[in-house]
Formats: C-alpha cells, sequence, structure tokens
C-alpha cells in the first residue's frame, strides 16, 4: 500500500527531472559553438512501480520518473572516417603548400626562371660565335654566364633554406604528436577513475574524441576502446598509446623511406601531415639534385673544350666554369660560379680553338650543345632535363592542389555528418526548452493540486 | 537531414569564401590578362609553355645572327662591286692603250691612272665591316690581310670561315675566299701598267685585255655568289620572322586571358557571390526565437 503522499512525491520526482532536463538543454545551448562539443540527451525511463491490492487482486501502480542516463549523441563509424579523411587532407594539405613554395622558388612561370636563362647562355654563345669579333658579344657571354650560375645558385640556397624549415616543421609535428598523446593519456587515466565510479565521463571524452581528430591529423593512426574506457592509439606499428602508458615518438627519420627511426626500428608512415613533410622534404632534395646534376653537365660539357682553345687573352686551359681539380669531384650546384679568369674579365672567354679574332668555332658549338642529347641526362638535352624537372614539380603541385580540394571536402562532408548527429541546434534545443518547461509546469499543477486534495482531507479532520 | 546551428553557419562561411575566392581569382585574371600565375595553374601546357619560349628565345637570337651576316655579306658584296667596276675600268684602259694612233704620253698617263685603281683595289681589299673587323682577312681579320711589296699583292690573312648559326644546328658561312682573285687582279692591273709603260701593244692586246677580262668576271662570280647568300639570309629572315609571330600567338594562347570569356566570368562570379551573401543574410534572420513571442 502506498504512502498517502505517494502522489506529492513522485509528481516532486518528476519537477526535478525536467529541472535536470532544462538544465542539460541548457548545457547544449550554452555549448553550442564549443569545439567538439557532443550534443547530450537525457534519457528518462519510468520509475519501478509499487503494487497495489484492488477488490479485483494486485494492481501496478506508476511511481513517475526516473533519469536513467543523460548520453552523448554520436556516431562512431562517422569518428572512424573522419579519422582517415583528416589523415589524407592533411598530408595533401602539406604536400600542396611545399609544392607550391618549390613552385615559386624555381619561377619559371614569368621569364625569371633557369630555364630562360639558360636559354639566354647559349644565345649568347650563339651571338658570340656569329660575331666573334664583337668585344660586345664577349661581355653579354660573361652577363649570361653570370646570370645562370646566380640563379641556379640562389634556387639552390632557397631550396635549401626550405628543407632546413622542413625538417624543422617535421620535427614540431613529432612535439606535437607526442603532446598530444601524453593529452590522450591523462584523459584515459581520469574517464577509467570516473568509469570506476559509474560515471559516464562525457566532457572528457569530448576532449579525448578531440585530441584523436587532431592527432589523425598529424598522423596515421589507429585506435581501440577498452572495457575500462581508456583508448589506446597506434601509429603504424608503434604503440603510441595504451591502456596504461604512454611512449614518445622519436624525431629522427629517413625522407627517402617515408619512416621514422625508433632505434633500430623504422616506423612507416602512411598518412597525416608528418608524411607530408616527408614527401615534401623528398620532393625537395629531388630538385636540390637536379640543380647538382644540371651544373655539373655544364661544367663538364663547356669546361674541356673550353680550355682547350686560346682566348683574346692569349692564354689557354682556362675553364669557363669554377671547377675544382681532379681527383676531386665538382661540387654540384651550391657554389655553381664563373671561373675567376671569365669573371675577372670577359676577354678569358674562347670563342674558337685557334684564338684567331674571326674564330667563333668554339662558341657556335656551345650553342649547338643546346640540343645535343646527353646520356648523363637520360638522353635528353640540358633544357629538356631542367623542363622536365620543372614540369615535375608543376603537375605535382596542380595534382596535389586538387587532391587536397577534394579531401577538404570530403572532411566537410563528413564533419557536416557528424554535425548532424552531434551537433547542437538552437531551434531543436528551444522546442525542447518549451517542451520540458511545459511538462515542468504539467508536474507543478499535479503537485498543487494533490496539495489541495490532501488539505481537504486534513480540513475534514478539523 | 537534421542540421545543427553550428553547421547552418559554416555551410554560409563555407559558401561565401568559396565565392569570394572564385570571384577574386576571376578579377586578377582580367586586372593582369594572364591565366597563369604558377605553372601548375595549367600543368597540362607547363612543358609547351617553357619550350615555346626557348625556341622563340632561340629564334630571335638567330634573328638576330642574320642581321650581323647581312651585314657582312652587303660589306663584302659592295667592295666586290666596286673591284669589279674598276676591273671594267681597267679593261677599257687596256682597250685604250692597245690602240697604235694612242700616243706613248697618253699610255705614261693611263699607266699613273692605272696606279691609283691598284691603291683603291688594296682598299677595297682590306675593307672593314661593321665592328671594325677585316672582312677578307678570313678569321685573322684584326689586322690589315692585303700588303703590297714591289709591286706584288700578298695575302696575310687566314682561309678559315666566319660563320653565323642560323637555325639549331645550323650554319651559314658570311665570309668569302677572295684572297687569290684580289692577287691576281692586282697582279693583272701591275703587268698592265707595266706593258702601258714600255708601250708593249702586242702584249696589251693578247695578253693583258684577255687577262683582265678574266678577272673581271671571277670578282662577278664571287659578287654573285655572295648576292644569293645575301638573297638566302633575306628569305630566312622572313622564315624566321614567321615562326616568331606563330610561337608568340602560341605562347599567348597558352598564358594570356581570353579577356571577353574572363570578364563575363567576373561577372557570372560576382553574381553567385552576391547570390550567396543574400542567402546567408536571408537564413540568418530565422530562428525559433523570434516566433515565441
Amino acid at each position: 500500500m502506498p504512502s498517502p503522499f505517494h502522489g506529492i512525491s513522485m509528481a516532486g520526482n518528476a519537477l526535478r527531472a525536467f529541472q535536470r532536463a532544462m538544465e542539460v538543454v541548457g548545457n547544449n545551448m550554452a555549448n553550442v559553438n564549443t569545439r567538439g562539443y557532443s550534443r547530450q540527451t537525457i534519457e528518462m525511463a519510468a520509475s519501478s512501480p509499487t503494487t497495489i491490492y484492488t477488490a479485483s487482486g494486485g494492481q501496478q501502480l506508476g511511481t513517475g520518473v526516473n533519469i536513467s542516463a543523460i548520453a552523448r549523441t554520436r556516431d562512431f563509424f562517422l569518428e572512424s572516417r573522419m579519422q582517415s579523411a583528416l589523415s589524407d587532407f592533411g598530408r595533401s594539405g602539406t604536400l600542396a603548400e611545399s609544392l607550391r613554395s618549390i613552385e615559386g622558388v624555381l619561377n619559371e612561370a614569368g621569364n625569371r626562371g633557369i630555364s630562360s636563362a639558360l636559354d639566354g647562355f647559349f644565345n649568347a654563345f650563339s651571338a658570340l660565335g656569329s660575331s666573334p669579333n664583337d668585344a660586345a658579344a664577349r661581355l653579354e657571354m660573361r652577363n649570361a654566364g653570370v646570370t645562370l650560375t646566380t640563379r641556379i645558385r640562389d634556387t639552390y640556397a632557397r631550396l635549401e633554406d626550405m628543407e632546413t624549415n622542413g625538417t624543422l616543421q617535421l620535427k614540431q609535428q613529432v612535439e606535437q604528436i607526442n603532446d598530444l598523446a601524453n593529452t590522450i593519456h591523462q584523459l584515459n587515466k581520469q574517464i577509467a577513475r570516473e568509469q570506476v565510479m559509474g560515471a559516464g565521463a562525457t566532457n572528457l571524452a569530448d576532449q579525448r574524441d578531440m585530441a584523436i581528430q587532431d592527432l589523425s591529423q598529424l598522423v596515421n593512426l589507429s585506435t581501440q576502446l577498452h572495457p575500462d574506457g581508456t583508448m589506446s592509439v597506434t601509429v603504424s606499428n608503434f604503440s603510441l598509446v595504451d591502456q596504461h602508458t604512454v611512449r614518445t615518438l622519436p624525431d629522427t627519420f629517413d625522407a627517402a623511406s617515408q619512416s621514422i627511426i625508433d632505434g633500430s626500428r623504422s616506423v612507416p608512415i602512411r598518412g597525416g601531415k608528418l608524411l607530408g613533410s616527408l614527401q615534401s622534404l623528398q620532393h625537395l632534395s629531388s630538385a636540390m639534385d637536379s640543380l647538382d646534376t644540371l651544373s655539373n653537365t655544364l661544367r663538364a660539357q663547356i669546361n674541356p673544350l673550353h680550355a682547350s682553345g686560346i682566348n683574346p687573352l692569349g692564354n689557354t686551359g682556362v675553364n669557363f666554369f669554377n671547377d675544382v681539380v681532379p681527383p676531386d669531384l665538382p661540387t654540384g650546384a651550391r657554389d655553381f660560379n664563373l671561373s675567376d679568369e671569365v669573371l675577372a674579365s670577359p676577354d678569358a672567354i674562347v670563342s674558337g680553338v685557334s684564338g684567331a679574332p674571326g674564330d667563333g668555332g668554339l662558341a657556335l658549338q656551345f650553342s649547338e650543345l643546346r640540343n645535343t642529347k646527353l646520356a648523363g641526362l637520360g638522353n635528353k638535352s640540358m633544357l629538356e632535363y631542367w623542363r622536365g624537372t620543372v614540369t615535375g614539380v608543376a603537375s605535382e603541385s596542380s595534382f596535389y592542389k586538387i587532391t587536397n580540394e577534394s579531401h577538404g571536402a570530403i572532411v566537410e562532408q563528413v564533419q557536416s555528418q557528424i554535425d548532424a548527429v552531434s551537433g547542437v541546434s538552437l531551434d531543436d534545443e528551444m522546442a525542447e526548452l518549451v517542451k520540458f518547461q511545459r511538462s515542468y509546469q504539467a508536474a507543478a499543477r499535479v503537485l498543487s493540486i494533490l496539495d489541495s486534495t490532501t488539505e481537504d482531507l486534513l480540513g475534514m479532520l478539523r | 537531414m537534421r542540421v545543427s546551428t553550428n553547421q547552418l553557419y559554416t555551410n554560409h562561411q563555407r559558401s561565401i569564401r568559396q565565392r569570394q575566392t572564385e570571384f577574386s581569382e576571376a578579377q586578377m585574371q582580367v586586372s593582369t590578362g594572364k591565366r597563369i600565375s604558377q605553372l601548375s595553374d595549367d600543368a597540362a601546357a607547363t612543358p609547351y609553355l617553357i619550350q615555346s619560349r626557348s625556341v622563340r628565345a632561340a629564334v630571335e637570337r638567330y634573328q638576330k645572327n642574320l642581321t650581323s651576316g647581312k651585314d657582312f655579306l652587303a660589306n663584302s658584296e659592295s667592295a666586290l662591286n666596286e673591284t669589279a667596276k674598276i676591273m671594267t675600268q681597267g679593261y677599257q684602259l687596256a682597250l685604250q692603250g692597245a690602240t697604235s694612233a694612242t700616243e706613248q704620253t697618253s699610255r705614261d698617263a693611263i699607266a699613273t691612272t692605272i696606279n691609283t685603281l691598284q691603291e683603291r683595289l688594296m682598299n677595297l681589299a682590306n675593307s672593314r665591316g661593321n665592328r671594325g673587323q677585316f672582312i677578307f682577312g678570313g678569321q685573322t681579320n684584326e689586322a690589315a690581310p692585303f700588303t703590297v711589296a714591289s709591286g706584288t699583292l700578298t695575302f696575310n690573312g687566314d682561309t678559315n670561315p666566319i660563320q653565323i648559326e642560323t637555325a639549331p644546328g645550323a650554319r651559314m658561312t658570311v665570309s668569302t675566299d677572295t684572297s687569290a682573285t684580289f692577287i691576281e687582279a692586282y697582279d693583272a692591273l701591275e703587268a698592265l701598267k707595266n706593258n702601258l709603260r714600255g708601250g708593249n701593244i702586242g702584249n696589251l692586246s693578247g695578253l693583258d685585255v684577255p687577262r683582265l677580262q678574266d678577272s673581271f668576271e671571277t670578282m662577278n662570280a664571287l659578287r654573285g655568289d655572295v648576292g644569293a647568300r645575301l638573297q638566302r639570309v633575306g628569305e630566312l629572315e622572313i622564315e624566321n620572322q614567321r615562326r616568331m609571330d606563330e610561337l608568340t600567338s602560341t605562347i599567348s594562347e597558352i598564358e594570356d586571358v581570353d579577356i571577353v570569356e574572363a570578364v563575363s566570368r567576373m561577372q557570372q562570379t560576382q553574381v553567385a557571390y552576391q547570390a550567396a551573401l543574400q542567402a546567408s543574410s536571408v537564413s540568418f534572420n530565422l530562428s525559433l526565437m523570434d516566433f515565441m513571442r
């Protein structure tokens, strides 16, 4: 037999439940702009009924409402899609950005690149060979040489700077990864503790999901949720966070194999900004290799012939480009320059073997080098070889620009799906708020009616 | 589908940003006139663009080479032309001297004229080009190639050719080997002069007249050869010019904007941008709260 005040306590429970519900709605509304916040819903259940005995036997009488859970609405499938989408987006974004910078450094779109300097260089030889008596042609020849060597050197130096910055950026990314791993580890500990105390730890889980999202932008990862509420994170074959511990990802790397070196073991990186950085470094080094090859080819093709002739000063054995005396190898693009003799005087330039003032044979031969296919350059001429490098960078750059746009679209699409499930809608919440307000009013009315009937009863006794 | 408040705003933000980017790109193309600011803007056209530019730069160079070759050939032609005139003059004077009616004093006077002709001949043989070089000296062309000693002309230059590059891998010789011809012409005049002074009428008509005629003809043939090359240079110049025009228009097609298309695209993107702004301003004003007074 229920107590005489059963109704009153039931109405009181309902009032409390609706009050809580309005608070949950209010919390949702307050977090409408919070990144990573998942909409919370309050779940109510009828509380266990009590049994009353009537003439026709025992009957179940409802005892009102109870709050059964305050849960966050999430779709775990969408979340794992988001992780891989973010990892792709991070990688292509980093690559697109760095390729565009390389393109900017190569500067071939206008007329200020190495291609046009090479053209100018060969054309100056053509001019010198065609009018070897012209002192101006000799001066022009030296200027064209200065332009070419300066552009190659400057381009190389800027690529080298980019390489230094790229390495720095990569190390910062590893640092960020380790920071996030620590955050996840700390959250794991707290969540496990709350779980033991029986609470759902919704906000902590939200924070951890956000850290996972940030992490998946940086590197490819897989996650596993354990029954104690903790989550372990693995990067390829490297266990970053597990149930109880966190490990530091080392920042030693090998760009060629696109992996992080952990002692004797290598951790292949398969996604995220970290992979983008590793690949950018590879692009940089291949562009720098091209410049080295180009510089050394110019040295090898021009210097020996140039040294075989006699210049207007009457000297022979003079190199056109600076060269290191054998057995040392040529030094590549970093310090590519004209020889000291040519830098000192344009008259050091040889136009013909004989040294006769009208002999332009050698210069014409140099000019014809522009179309000579060279075995060392894969049967391409120097112009074609460099054009190949530039075209490679341009097409990669355009590819990753487009890829990044489509990856961005995927991220946005998944994000909007996640928002559709987990995001707060003010209109929705407003409707909920009104609903619970009305429910609260109704429960209050029930309370007041029951109160007045109780009062009536007490009045009869008076 | 459920739409969260955040989603609504980010969607609008995103589409406004996109329209804005498109509009600013279109605007950029109109104001710069260039379709390509980085090669990756049209990666497929990149190799072709660089190659076309490279070929155009080379053709431009060949064109300049042709100009300097033309100067050289024109100088040679006019020198040879003058020399041929001298030989004609010598031939006529020889005929005059060979006539028995002519007095010996007149022959002596003619001989003096021949002397002047010889001097002019030597000056022509040592003609200079536009850059001060001796055009008939071969490659040894910074010192006068012809000198006279005791009535004979000596050649001190060489017979190596001066060449210009006219096309990839193609060279044209612009110098002319005239050493033997000038020496023979000078000798012929020298012989004529001696026979005039000696009054050897028989030699004058029997040897000098045909010898001078031969010399004139050799000179003329050389001139013809130079003239033919000069004409070839002219043809190559026209050909190169056409090639350059072609390349210029190819390059322009790749990198320049079709201005009509660009302007209409700019207007189109502007309209899209305005529409996006309009759409946002309408939906930003909608809220359940407005209907709950």
